[in-house]
C-alpha cells in the first residue's frame, strides 16, 4: 500500500489545524494513510480541553500579535514555529494493521517517529500519556483525535530546536513562576531536548522532514509519495476555518465543565529543599513537577513525574506508584524517602483541591483564580 | 477481568461504529446512552468530557458532546436521532466515573427518539457486537 505524503510551510494555525481535522473526517473516502508534515507560522497552540487563559500569557501574545489557536487533539500548551514540525499521520478507520485500541495505535503511530530519530543517531521512546522522549528528556508532544468514524488523526510536534525564553514569554509554564528566569529556563532544559541539540546546529527542517518520511517509510514498509490535496478535502478544511478553527467560540471556549487547578507544598529534606506542584482536573492528576535543590538525577525525576502523570489523585494508588519509581530508582533516591514524597505531593494535591473549593463558593477571583501558590 | 456479559451486557444494543449502547429507560419513553466498555478499553480512562444540554436536537451519527481520554480526544456520536431530555451532570463533574461504571452511574445522556423503530433496527445486540469487534479489541474476552 502507498501512502501520500503532503508537506507544506508556514501554514496559519487556523487553516493549518483545519486541513488536518478535514483530511481525518473524509479518511475513508481516501482509503490509504495521508503523513502530513508541515510548519506554523509562529504561533501558541493549546490542546483541546485546556483553558487559554490559564495556559498561555495572553497580554503578551496581544502585544505581539502572536496567534492562538486550539487543537482537536488533547496535551498541553505548546509553541509552534519555523523550528517545530507539525506531523499529522491520518488513519482511514480500520485500515489493516493498524491497532483500534488508542494505547496501541499511539505506539504504532510514535515507532515511525522514533525510527526516524534512531537514523540520526537519537534513542527515542514513548513515555507516558503523549511524550516521545530521549535521554529522559520529551523531544515530541504527541495526540490522537478521533472525529467520526472516517478515520483517525495522530498528531506530534517534534522539536528540531527550542526557543525556551521565547517559549517562558508565551506560555504560562508550570515551572515555579516565582524562580528566576535563569532558573526557569535550567528547569526547562533539563525536561526538553530538540533534534539540533544532538544532531548540530546546521540540520535543516528540510533534512528533517525527509529523515521522518523516511522513517515512517521504513517503519511500516510502505512507499510515502507527494501528492496534493483533493478539492473536496480543502473545501471541506475552508469550511472548517469558518465555521470552527477561526472563530473565537472555539479558540477560546471554556469547554470542560472541570478546570484545571494547581497547588504546590514544599519540604526540606537531608538531601536539600523539594517542592511538589501538581495540576489536577477533576480527580486525574494530570502532571507533577519536581524543583528545588534536593539531590537526585534527572532520571530519577524525569521518571517519578512521568509515572504520576494523568494518574488518578487517590491517596493508595498514589503512594503506590510512587514506591514503585522509587524503587528503580533506589540508588539515586537513598536520601528522600517515599513518606517525604507522598506527603508532600498529597498537600500539593490538598491544596489544588482547596482551588477547587474556592472555585465551587463562586470566589470572586473568578475562574483564573485556578492557581493555589 | 470482567466476563463477556458483564462486559458487553445483552440488556441494551449497541452501535458498531461508536461502540455507544442505548437502553429504554424503564417506566419513560426515553432511551439511555453510554458508552460501552470496548470503547472504554480503546480510548483509556476519561478526564474531560462535554455533553449536548437538554432540549438539543440531535441526529444520529452527529456528535453529541466530545471526551479526551488517556489517549485520545475525539466526538461523542450519538447513536440515535431525537432530543435529549436529560445528562449526566454528575459524570460531567467526574468523568472517571464514566471509564469504572460506564452502564450504570456512568451513563451519558437520556434521549426521546425521534425514528426509534427505523434506527434500532441498525443497532446490534450483544453477541452481535461481540462478532463485530476487531480482534484486538475482543481477544482478551473471548472465553470469558
Amino acid at each position: 500500500m502507498n501512502w501520500r505524503l503532503l508537506s507544506d510551510s508556514e501554514v496559519l494555525p487556523d487553516s493549518g489545524l483545519a486541513l488536518d481535522d478535514a483530511l481525518t473526517r473524509s479518511a475513508s473516502e481516501w482509503g490509504a494513510p495521508t503523513l502530513r508534515l508541515y510548519t506554523y507560522r509562529p504561533c501558541v497552540l493549546v490542546g483541546r480541553f485546556q483553558h487559554v487563559p490559564n495556559e498561555v500569557n495572553l497580554e503578551y501574545c496581544q502585544t505581539i500579535g502572536m496567534p492562538i489557536n486550539r487543537r482537536p487533539s488533547g496535551g498541553g500548551a505548546i509553541i509552534m514555529g519555523p523550528d517545530q514540525l507539525g506531523i499529522a499521520l491520518i488513519i482511514p478507520n480500520r485500515t489493516d494493521g493498524f491497532a483500534v485500541r488508542s494505547s496501541d495505535l499511539m505506539n504504532q503511530c510514535a515507532s515511525g517517529l522514533i525510527r526516524a530519530l534512531q537514523k540520526l543517531g537519537i534513542s527515542a521512546k514513548f513515555q507516558g500519556k503523549n511524550d516521545l522522549v530521549a535521554d529522559n528528556r520529551k523531544i515530541a508532544g504527541l495526540g490522537l483525535y478521533q472525529p467520526n468514524s472516517s478515520g483517525r488523526l495522530f498528531h506530534a510536534s517534534l522539536l528540531l530546536d527550542l526557543d525556551i525564553e521565547a517559549m517562558l514569554k508565551l506560555l504560562r509554564t508550570p515551572f515555579v513562576p516565582a524562580e528566576t528566569s535563569t532558573n526557569r529556563h535550567t528547569a526547562v532544559s533539563r525536561r526538553i531536548t530538540t533534534v539540533r541539540s544532538s544532531v548540530g546546529t546546521d540540520f535543516s527542517m528540510s533534512e528533517l522532514i525527509e529523515t521522518v518520511r523516511t522513517g515512517y517509510e521504513d517503519e511500516f514498509g510502505v512507499r510515502i509519495e507527494s501528492q496534493e490535496v483533493r478539492s473536496s478535502e480543502q473545501q471541506l478544511a475552508d469550511q472548517l476555518v469558518a465555521t470552527q478553527y477561526s472563530t473565537t467560540e472555539w479558540i477560546y471556549r471554556d469547554n470542560a465543565p472541570i478546570l484545571d487547578h494547581v497547588g504546590q507544598s514544599s519540604i526540606r529534606t537531608e538531601s536539600g529543599d523539594l517542592e511538589i506542584k501538581v495540576i489536577t482536573a477533576g480527580d486525574t492528576l494530570k502532571s507533577v513537577f519536581l524543583s528545588g535543590n534536593f539531590i537526585t538525577s534527572d532520571n530519577a525525576v524525569h521518571d517519578l513525574e512521568s509515572s504520576l502523570r494523568w494518574h488518578t489523585s487517590e491517596p493508595l494508588a498514589l503512594q503506590q506508584t510512587i514506591a514503585k519509581s522509587m524503587k528503580q530508582n533506589a540508588k539515586a533516591w537513598d536520601r528522600i524517602s517515599e513518606g517525604e514524597i507522598t506527603t508532600t505531593l498529597l498537600r500539593a494535591l490538598n491544596h489544588s483541591n482547596a482551588a477547587k473549593s474556592e472555585l465551587t463558593a463562586g470566589s470572586c477571583f473568578g475562574r483564573d483564580i485556578a492557581e493555589v501558590v | 477481568m470482567p466476563d463477556r456479559h458483564s462486559w458487553l451486557p445483552s440488556d441494551r444494543i449497541y452501535d458498531s461504529e461508536s461502540y455507544l449502547w442505548a437502553k429504554s429507560e424503564p417506566d419513560t419513553e426515553y432511551l439511555q446512552v453510554g458508552l460501552s466498555s470496548p470503547a472504554i478499553e480503546s480510548l483509556g480512562e476519561l478526564a474531560y468530557l462535554t455533553l449536548a444540554e437538554p432540549g438539543s436536537q440531535v441526529v444520529r451519527g452527529q456528535s453529541v458532546g466530545s471526551m479526551e481520554a488517556a489517549k485520545m480526544t475525539g466526538e461523542i456520536v450519538s447513536p440515535v436521532s431525537g432530543t435529549i431530555v436529560n445528562r449526566n451532570e454528575t459524570a460531567l463533574e467526574n468523568p472517571r466515573m464514566v471509564s469504572t461504571d460506564p452502564y450504570g452511574a456512568g451513563w451519558l445522556l437520556a434521549i426521546e427518539p425521534l425514528s426509534w423503530t427505523t434506527e434500532s433496527a441498525q443497532l446490534h445486540d450483544s453477541d452481535s457486537l461481540f462478532e463485530s469487534l476487531p480482534e484486538d479489541l475482543r481477544g482478551q474476552h473471548n472465553d470469558a
